[in-house]
């Protein structure tokens, strides 16, 4: 049963950053690496509101986090992406500048909090249910809970909303999508911001479950791209189904063996993967996967 | 005196791993941040043996380079149906793999505790012990590889590395082998990341598995990209720079512990920086 939850628990959080990563991903078309940058914003303005400044955490979770999500995803795509984004020759230069973006942001934010781990105190003294001799954390089921509701909604507007449907077909194909009257600046834009908006909704909820420090957003990250690889490009419940294998993979080696390989098999599934189905589960193909 | 030395030696194997990632980044146009795992597994390899054996150098030297090499044309195996992006983040996992490897295989690496006592380096019966002939040695071993990838990059072999990493598909149509060159490509590029792993666990006679992880690989990464990819002088200087420069930290006065990330904040400058102004011309260089 714990095993169980654990699963449910990391997949959605892995599936929620990814759909906040594949979102900006499919319209820019590039792997923006200072996406980590996002998350980790977002899991210190929950310190800030939450912890510092002691604001109701339906507040923060409702309105600071989604909001400054939104406006940090905005700038950063601005001040440092749009204009390398129009004459970049190669999507792998874009990456390169994310990743010095991604050193820049963690490492201002190691010497304005330090290296030290912070947690959220008012979600640690969580009471425990207790079902057939198992004991399980309130904190994980409200945090799993909350996290599937927001996928939901994320959903909801991307496949039944016509902001979804014209950030699908931008990201399809930008020169059609303003032939048929669609401002694909403004999509790009929306994209960015909703991406920053789930990303600091992901960061705030990793902050309440196991605190956060400058150096655990990237590993997240790297999860949530993984599960996006996995699951392929198509369909987005796909996405979920990639996040469930990953994090399945993950919590049966955990379990068998030790925490402490979870990395390296999430990588391992990777490349399994990338071998036998290189396409991911959607089965979507597109040019980085086929030369 | 014994300080300059040190920082001469930093420069020589900095410059053979960013020389050897030219290789594979610059001609073959496979931009890779799994560098610092092939330094890793040279280090780990001279480290294990010198340490558990009477192994001779030469037997150190082929061991690493004989395992660097096929993990390198394993990881040319597993990422040849990936380009640009999914490259990069197999490989980003290609690194946090060896990592994990090197960090959580106690009974092998001795885990986060590292491995201590690594002699001193024998070569034709000279101990190598000061840091002025650890400095001379990395000297020579830098100019030597130095000169195999100017030959190597002059050579018809070169050639094929540039058209691939030009244009893949044509170069397949025009009766190149580019999944075998790739492959070789990164054999060969992993072999002279090794050999200055090697030369470090040696030269500092303690490895742990923090000095190879991703950041590591994003400075190899950096010195290319400063270096503008190819050319082998750019890319020495790009190593003096990214190694000099945040020593001058050191003279200002600033506490150790934020001196680690003003570093770091340097590199992602110098990074934006030099892409930002660098974009348009595709950050390829002149033959």
């Amino acid at each position: 049963m714990q095993i169980l939850l654990n699963v449910l628990h990391g997949a959605s959080l892995f599936a929620l950053i990814a759909l906040s990563f594949r979102i900006p991903f499919l319209v820019t078309g590039f792997f923006n690496i200072a996406h980590a940058t996002v998350i980790l914003f977002g899991a210190y303005i929950a310190y800030i509101s939450g912890v510092v400044l002691d604001l109701h955490w339906a507040l923060v979770l409702t309105l600071i986090v989604p909001i400054s999500g939104g406006i940090y995803n905005v700038v950063l795509y601005r001040f440092f992406f749009e204009r390398p984004a129009e004459t970049a020759s190669a999507p792998w230069q874009l990456l390169v500048l994310s990743i010095g973006v991604y050193v820049l942001g963690q490492n201002v934010a190691a010497i304005v909090w330090g290296d030290n781990i912070l947690i959220g105190d008012a979600w640690q003294a969580s009471s425990t249910l207790s079902y057939s001799n198992h004991l399980i954390s309130t904190k994980q089921i409200a945090l799993t809970l909350i996290c599937l509701g927001i996928l939901f909604m994320a959903w909801l507007m991307l496949q039944h909303t016509q902001l979804g449907k014209k950030i699908e077909l931008a990201s399809e194909n930008s020169y059609l999508a303003e032939l048929l009257g669609i401002e694909t600046r403004k999509v790009l834009y929306v994209s960015v911001c909703f991406g920053g908006v789930l990303a600091n909704l992901a960061g705030a909820l990793i902050f309440l479950d196991i605190g956060i420090s400058p150096t655990s957003s990237f590993p997240f990250l790297l999860n949530g791209v993984v599960s996006m690889i996995l699951g392929g490009l198509g369909n987005v419940r796909y996405l979920f189904l990639g996040a469930f294998t990953l994090s399945t993979a993950q919590n049966l080696v955990a379990y068998c063996f030790s925490s402490s390989w979870m990395t390296p098999v999430t990588f391992a599934t990777l490349v399994l993967f990338l071998i036998a189905r290189p396409l991911g589960f959607s089965g979507k193909k597109i040019r980085k996967t086929a030369v | 005196m014994e300080y300059f030395f040190h920082l001469a030696t930093q420069i020589c194997l900095l410059t053979i791993l960013a020389q050897s990632l030219s290789l594979l980044a610059g001609f073959c146009g496979q931009v890779s941040l799994a560098h610092a795992s092939f330094y890793a597994i040279g280090a780990y390899c001279a480290a294990i043996l010198a340490t558990s054996t009477d192994a001779s150098f030469a037997i150190i030297v082929f061991s690493a380079l004989a395992l660097s090499a096929a993990l390198g044309a394993l990881l040319a195996v597993i990422s040849i149906r990936t380009v640009d992006d999914y490259y990069i983040i197999i490989t980003i996992g290609f690194q946090f793999l060896i990592y994990g490897l090197t960090n959580n295989w106690i009974s092998l690496t001795n885990g986060p505790n590292g491995i201590t006592g690594i002699p001193t380096l024998v070569v034709a019966s000279l101990n190598i012990e000061t840091r002025s002939e650890w400095a001379l040695l990395c000297f020579s071993v830098m100019m030597t590889v130095w000169l195999l990838l100017y030959n190597l990059s002059h050579s018809p072999l070169g050639q094929k590395l540039r058209l691939i990493g030009q244009d893949e598909v044509w170069a397949q149509a025009i009766g190149i082998n580019v999944f075998r060159y790739k492959v070789v490509c990164h054999a060969v590029s992993a072999c002279f990341a090794s050999l200055a792993g090697i030369l470090y666990a040696h030269y500092s006679g303690y490895i742990d598995p923090r000095s190879f992880g991703i950041g590591e690989s994003i400075l190899i990464l950096s010195a290319v990209i400063l270096g503008q990819m190819r050319d082998l002088r750019q890319i020495f200087l790009a190593a003096t720079a990214l190694t000099l420069f945040p020593e001058l930290l050191r003279f200002i006065g600033i506490p150790d512990q934020v001196a680690a990330s003003l570093r770091q904040i340097l590199y992602g400058i110098f990074l934006i920086i030099y892409v930002r102004l660098h974009i348009n011309k595709n950050i390829r260089v002149r033959a």
